[in-house]
């Protein structure tokens, strides 16, 4: 017998089916962690509000993919997604909706988004709904999708994490911190330094075989108020009419492609925090600082996600060198610090391996 | 001392250690805390399904301490993860032999008993605000306008 939230899904499914068959199916596909997903867009009204931030990590056409994701909106498309069949009080406070989440599915509404999400893990595939998608928010053009992604992601045993990520090809750190720690403003203010972008708010870790780091967004956030610290950046923001209301959005695959990388192994965890004074420095801290930074911020921006995020994340802390970055005011100091640290890092485990070779 | 046991409040809670540091996260309100030193040890002793009674022996043979000077801090620290959700009555029938008890001596332990302390953090609670449901579209659907 069907589970409620397998009808749901059922009927979702049907709708979407239904608005590709009165317009034009659009596919996509990308790579992350490794791991191919395909959207399958109903019409063309969802493609610019939702592959901008993805665009790094697009893939050829593909003929399979590990997982499917069916997206349309109403208002384009002219087809209604059925009514809920719950009630207003069955919204939890992520977004999980209460009675249609279970080990197969997972029903999340994302109400400041306007963003239906429903995942079916056992057939590797999605419903992704909104009404209109001109009323895209900017946040969700930004890091589009999380939902369903972490969900994903994690039923690979890889963890979508609240997180920035610097580096290069011989290793990179992680930036963990909440929001407003400086961890988007200071993977930034690497952009024009020789290291790399991987991501300014969200990226994709596994602690196996060895911590490694994949980008999943191209995209990069700064608060408003805080435009001025990117300031030779002001021609890349993508919504600038837009500012103070929403934060300033960055496409890097558009504007600094050259500076994106896909992945990198992680060498350290840095906790962010601006600091009086000048000099940016190092100070090493547990591995419980650095899961408080990363874990209760990944878990409560991820419906879903649960006592998983603390395990993969602790797997990592208890590994790798955990330091706070002291901010100081000489902003173009900072990304020498963490060039040095991983420097430092890299030369150390190629000596570790000759040791154990 | 009450010999009511207590467990984990899971799944709502969800928790961690590390080198005998907790991290414990509320799902339902977005508040997350940190157990060290006694409060870590004690959190450990609920784990392993003893009662409070035990826990407090337990605690005082550690430290060397006389019972009654860790019974009245013991029952203020339970009752205050009792109020913030972090652990609930557990009325099963399971029992847990005093002998059986363990608790990891690391270089961190303290040698002296001090009152357990837990700390909250409230600072992911606004990740939690849920947008009122205050207008609902001819579709049926939350309006997000």
């Amino acid at each position: 017998m069907q589970s409620q939230a397998e009808q749901f899904f059922q009927r979702a499914y049907s709708a979407f089916e239904t608005a590709a068959a009165s317009s034009q199916l659009i596919k996509r596909s990308y790579c992350i962690a490794g791991k191919s997903i395909c959207f399958n867009f109903a019409g063309p009204a969802l493609l610019p509000q939702l592959t901008r931030a993805l665009a790094h990590i697009s893939l050829e056409k593909q003929e399979t993919a590990d997982f499917n994701v069916y997206l349309f909106d109403s208002v384009s498309t002219g087809v209604k997604m059925p009514p809920p069949p719950w009630v207003a009080d069955d919204f939890r406070e992520r977004g999980e909706v209460r009675g249609y989440n279970d080990q197969r599915f997972s029903t999340i509404f994302q109400m400041a988004a306007g963003v239906l999400s429903i995942i079916d893990m056992q057939e590797s595939c999605a419903v992704y709904w909104t009404e209109n998608a001109q009323a895209t928010p900017h946040f969700e053009s930004g890091s589009p999708l999380l939902p369903i992604f972490y969900n994903w992601l994690s039923s690979r045993d890889l963890q979508l994490c609240h997180a920035a990520a610097v580096g290069s090809s011989n290793g990179g750190v992680l930036l963990a911190g909440k929001g407003g720690s400086g961890k988007s403003s200071t993977a930034i203010s690497c952009l024009d330094s020789s290291l790399f972008y991987l991501a300014d708010d969200y990226c994709v870790i596994s602690a196996e075989p060895s911590p490694h780091a994949y980008s999943i967004y191209s995209s990069g956030k700064v608060n408003a108020d805080n435009i001025e610290r990117v300031a030779q950046l002001k021609d890349e923001i993508s919504n600038i009419e837009r500012l103070p209301e929403e934060k300033a959005l960055f496409y890097f695959a558009e504007s600094r492609p050259e500076k994106l990388i896909s992945d990198f192994p992680l060498l350290a965890v840095l906790l962010p925090v601006v600091i009086d004074g000048e000099q940016t420095q190092l100070r090493p801290v547990s591995a419980i600082a650095a899961i408080k930074a990363l874990a209760p911020s990944t878990i409560f921006q991820l419906p879903g996600a649960d006592a998983a995020v603390f395990r993969r994340v602790a797997a990592l802390a208890k590994v790798l060198p955990c330091y706070e970055l002291q901010l100081g005011s000489d902003a173009a100091a900072i990304p020498g610090v963490i060039e040095r640290l991983i420097s430092e890092q890299s030369e150390r485990l190629t000596a570790l391996k000759e040791v154990n070779s | 001392m009450s010999e009511q046991r207590f467990r984990i409040n899971s799944p709502t809670v969800v928790e961690e250690t590390i080198e005998g540091e907790v991290v414990v996260v509320n799902l339902d309100n977005g508040n997350y805390y940190s157990l060290e030193n006694t409060s870590s040890e004690v959190w450990q002793l609920v784990k392993q399904g003893a009662r409070p009674g035990q826990i407090c022996k337990f605690i005082a043979s550690r430290y060397s301490e006389k019972d009654e000077l860790v019974e009245e801090p013991l029952a203020k620290f339970l009752s205050e993860l009792q109020q913030e959700g972090l652990i609930v009555a557990d009325d099963s029938a399971a029992t847990i032999q005093s002998t059986e008890l363990v608790l990891e001596v690391l270089s961190t332990t303290p040698t002296a008993f001090s009152a357990p302390v837990l700390e909250k953090y409230s600072d992911m609670q606004e990740l939690l605000l849920l947008d009122p449901v205050h207008e609902v579209s001819d579709s049926g659907w939350p309006s997000t306008n």
